[in-house]
């Protein structure tokens, strides 16, 4: 298959979004006509009554988009802490260069995240289905550190709301320091000046950028 | 912090002079902070009354009120539970917040740890939004100190726009200060803006919240800013108040709500959250100056001695034996008791009964008082002799490890354990004061945080945690059986693990996720533990006397009408089933008036008839997982209803007897303890 162009991978995230999270009927209306013709005659999309709809190999070509651009937010905002403003403008063009391979190897740095930085889900590859790691990962859960290790909290994934509130009690947010003093059998981690005691399943929905501190 | 609790569910009933108190009060001082901030003791300090102060954090149900002198006038100081955020996430939050919207404080003081500033001033800006005037105590400063933190409280206040006040509760350094600042804020609201939010996921956050104030037409006393806020994060009690209030204009309100959350993935507070802490974190990195990286001092290796499992756990069998067993069991229920019997009610006892006797010339009535289980001796002797002594010091012990900062550490080590019975770490308190009272701990099991954790605590109490007055019998009771005290105690941990495994795969739900805070290693103060001491056995005085009064009067009506003799009848067969004289049916029934009791029956029983080794232990077994006592049953009936209260007592009463029933099998077959 031929290099997409960024337009027309665009295009396919956009028809992803609206056919598999929003469940809309997307028209041909406001998209640019020469990429649509460049994906139809790719077979990755197809026009029936009206409706643009993606084709099974459309489909997974567009998973791969949005996998690549929501990959590419994470590491905007985990690695290089950009505001959401930069998130915005250079997540799109990021995204582009990720390419062949590259994902995986962002996305196993990254701890095989599950969700954007907008709470979005990153749809899984093959490294996230080996649990892939390496030691140049820079993001782990609280609950894949070594005791002793120092971090500081990068972002909270958690499907309950009530877990992330009670990790948000504690006062486990974005940006503070970190301290794992003790894995078992309890993860007891250090925040600022206190100590807290959690459970592996609310340590396994903070994500933590690695600083150092291995004993 | 139980026994705060304690201590108000039983003075609920007589807080007559305290309310005259504040009804001469002309002003409201709130005191709000996050828990384990010292704020109990802060209380203390403003208003002269002492409340109870504990380590482990999140179990402060009840409100403590206080008068203080400030600037020539006189305050009602109210000490609100432990509250993280705005948003309440517990019924503790949620009566913090309350307070706050309904008393209309004069000036709210926040109580906050010096020593971890960005989570104290993720607070501050919360609570500067509800447009009150503001002082922040920024207490333990002396612990900041020995941190080697120095922290700049002018320049803090400044950027605050209000006062701060360094302050260490404990020895009242800054109380005077503190004071002064309190008087002189009257009048003068916080900054509300204290935090502009940027947009997130494209929607502008203070757009929003400027067109919700603008609809806003009620009088709400907390500002149009945090009332906005709370709307948009989808408080349920707030949207209620609203409204009812702006009838008219709630419908666009409810709009824009929508309008803002409906697109997010993520809740709103989440997003305000860590916006306030980037905010915080800011403004505590200019104010802060840290000497060098903090290292493990000698209380974090003592604290790592603890939670560690293969130091933790020798560490954890010396106290249950030391502190336990030698102090409570030996020294409280041996020496102490045999004391006070022997030398205090065998002196009182015999003029008093001949008094009786005098007054009462009724043999009938004379049995109700001074009867074998009248209302002096089963009720008062019984209750103040025998148990009262055994109580406190197992209470005393008990607010040691709290003072300590002991309990957080067990939960912690015990939590994975816990989980494979469906309970969390946090169970820990209750199933240990369990060993002291059982009745105490079901009323503690409140403080658990799902109805699923409650009940299963509830029911392990009930089955297989012996209290303190039991195990003293029967220990003395099976000490001459080799191995059978290690046998009864076997069985007695495999009926509690088994059971609980049973409950967490039966009963709906999940284990709670587990979280705890685990504050510094303290050395104990005398004030503390003697004063959490007394409030709990003031506590048993005021609740369990009675219900052995009670117990009194029912036996005795039980004997004079015939009913006893009939269950006793009844009991007999499974009695016989598992391999016991039958006489030993009344020690049974009589268990369950005074728990120990029934142990002492048998005693009775193995002195006159004689028992077998193997008797002994599977009747000491059945006794122990035999229906708590009458005060336990009622006190569980109270607290899950009485349909819950009778299923787990009929539960109990199989367990019982087939567990028993097994165990004189499996004796009698391999011929042990014969």
């Amino acid at each position: 298959m031929p290099q997409l162009s960024d337009k027309a991978e665009e295009i396919l995230e956009h028809l992803w979004i609206s056919t598999q999270e929003q469940d809309t009927r997307p028209t041909a209306d406001a998209l640019p006509e020469e990429e649509l013709a460049v994906l139809e005659r790719e077979g990755l999309v197809v026009t029936e009554a009206g409706t643009i709809q993606l084709t099974p190999g459309g489909l997974e070509e567009a998973r791969a988009c949005i996998r690549r651009h929501r990959l590419a937010e994470r590491l905007l905002s985990d690695v290089l802490d950009s505001s959401d403003e930069q998130l915005h403008a250079a997540g799109c063009k990021f995204e582009h260069g990720l390419h062949h391979g590259l994902q995986e190897q962002v996305c196993t740095m990254l701890g095989h995240p599950e969700r954007c930085p907008h709470g979005k889900p990153i749809p899984s590859g093959e490294c996230c289905r080996r649990k892939d790691s390496t030691p140049g990962q820079v993001l782990v859960p609280l609950s894949e550190m070594e005791s002793g290790q120092e971090g500081v909290i990068a972002y909270l994934h958690s499907d309950r709301t009530e877990d992330l509130r009670k990790l948000m009690a504690i006062g486990a947010l974005p940006g503070t320091r970190l301290r794992l003093r003790q894995r078992f059998p309890s993860y007891l981690l250090r925040l600022g000046n206190s100590e807290f005691a959690v459970d592996a399943e609310l340590a396994g929905q903070v994500y933590v950028r690695r600083t150092g501190g291995a004993e | 912090m139980i026994a705060k609790m304690l201590q108000n569910l039983t003075g609920a009933r007589c807080c007559g002079p305290e309310q005259k108190t504040t009804e001469q009060a002309t002003g409201t001082i709130a005191l709000v902070g996050q828990p384990n901030v010292g704020k109990s003791v802060l209380f203390a300090n403003l208003t002269g009354t002492y409340v109870a102060v504990s380590n482990y954090p999140g179990t402060t149900v009840e409100v403590a009120r206080g008068t203080a002198e400030l600037a020539g006038r006189r305050f009602q100081v109210v000490d609100t539970p432990g509250m993280y955020s705005l948003l309440p996430l517990s019924e503790e939050e949620r009566v913090a917040r309350d307070i706050l919207v309904d008393e209309q404080p004069d000036v709210i003081v926040q109580v906050g740890d010096a020593r971890n500033l960005e989570r104290t001033l993720t607070l501050t800006f919360q609570l500067m939004e509800t447009g009150f005037p503001l002082v922040l105590a920024l207490n333990m400063m002396d612990e900041a100190r020995a941190a080697g933190l120095s922290l700049d409280t002018d320049r803090l206040s400044e950027a605050l726009g209000m006062p701060v006040v360094p302050t260490v509760s404990v020895t009242r350094e800054g109380m005077d200060e503190l004071r002064e600042a309190i008087g002189q804020q009257q009048g003068r609201p916080a900054p509300v803006e204290a935090v502009r939010y940027a947009p997130r996921e494209g929607v502008d956050i203070e757009e929003a919240v400027q067109e919700v104030e603008g609809l806003l037409e009620g009088d709400y006393r907390l500002s149009p800013r945090c009332l906005a806020l709370l709307l948009l994060q989808g408080d349920e009690q707030v949207h209620e108040r609203v409204q009812r209030t702006d009838t008219t204009s709630y419908p666009r309100i409810a709009e824009v709500v929508d309008e803002v959350t409906g697109a997010a993935q993520r809740p709103l507070d989440y997003t305000l959250t860590v916006q306030r802490r980037h905010r915080a974190q800011a403004l505590s990195a200019e104010v802060t100056h840290a000497a060098g990286e903090r290292r493990d001092t000698l209380r974090d290796r003592l604290s790592d001695l603890m939670t560690r499992p293969l130091t933790g756990l020798p560490i954890l069998a010396v106290v249950l034996y030391f502190a336990f067993y030698q102090f409570v069991g030996v020294f409280g229920a041996d020496v102490v008791v045999h004391w006070i019997e022997d030398d205090v009610f065998d002196l009182i006892t015999p003029p008093f009964a001949s008094f009786v006797e005098t007054v009462l010339p009724w043999q009938v009535w004379q049995e109700l008082v001074i009867g074998d289980y009248g209302l002096w001796t089963l009720g008062l002797r019984y209750a103040v002799g025998i148990i009262l002594p055994i109580v406190t010091f197992f209470f005393l012990v008990f607010a040691l490890f709290e003072d300590v900062g002991y309990l957080p550490r067990l939960a912690l080590l015990l939590d994975r354990t816990f989980k494979k019975i469906g309970l969390s770490g946090r169970a820990v308190i209750p199933m240990v004061l369990g060993f002291g009272c059982d009745t105490m701990a079901t009323m503690v099991t409140r403080t658990l945080n799902t109805k699923r954790e409650r009940l299963i605590s509830i029911i392990l109490l009930s089955v297989a945690v012996p209290c303190s007055a039991q195990l003293g019998v029967i220990m003395a009771l099976l000490s001459g059986v080799p191995g059978a005290l290690l046998l009864w105690a076997g069985v007695m941990l495999a009926v509690y693990l088994g059971v609980g495994a049973v409950a967490a795969r039966v009963l709906p739900g999940r284990a709670e996720p587990f979280y705890v805070e685990v504050p510094p290693l303290r050395l104990p103060r005398l004030r503390n533990v003697l004063a959490k001491t007394f409030a709990r056995v003031k506590w048993y005085f005021v609740e369990i006397l009675p219900l052995f009064l009670i117990a009194s009067v029912l036996i005795w009506l039980g004997q004079l009408t015939g009913i006893f003799g009939l269950i006793i009848g009844a009991l007999e067969h499974p009695v016989r089933w598992i391999g016991l004289p039958a006489e030993t049916a009344a020690v049974f029934l009589l268990g369950f008036f005074r728990r120990d009791y029934g142990a002492a029956g048998l005693y009775d029983i193995h002195q006159t008839v004689g028992l077998s080794g193997r008797q002994l232990v599977v009747s000491a077994v059945a006794l122990t997982l035999f229906l708590p006592c009458i005060a336990h049953f009622l006190v569980t009936a109270r607290e899950r209803g009485w349909r819950t209260g009778l299923a787990i007592g009929a539960m109990v009463l199989a367990i019982s007897f087939s567990i028993a029933f097994a165990l004189n099998q499996v004796l009698t077959h391999l011929g042990a303890l014969a």
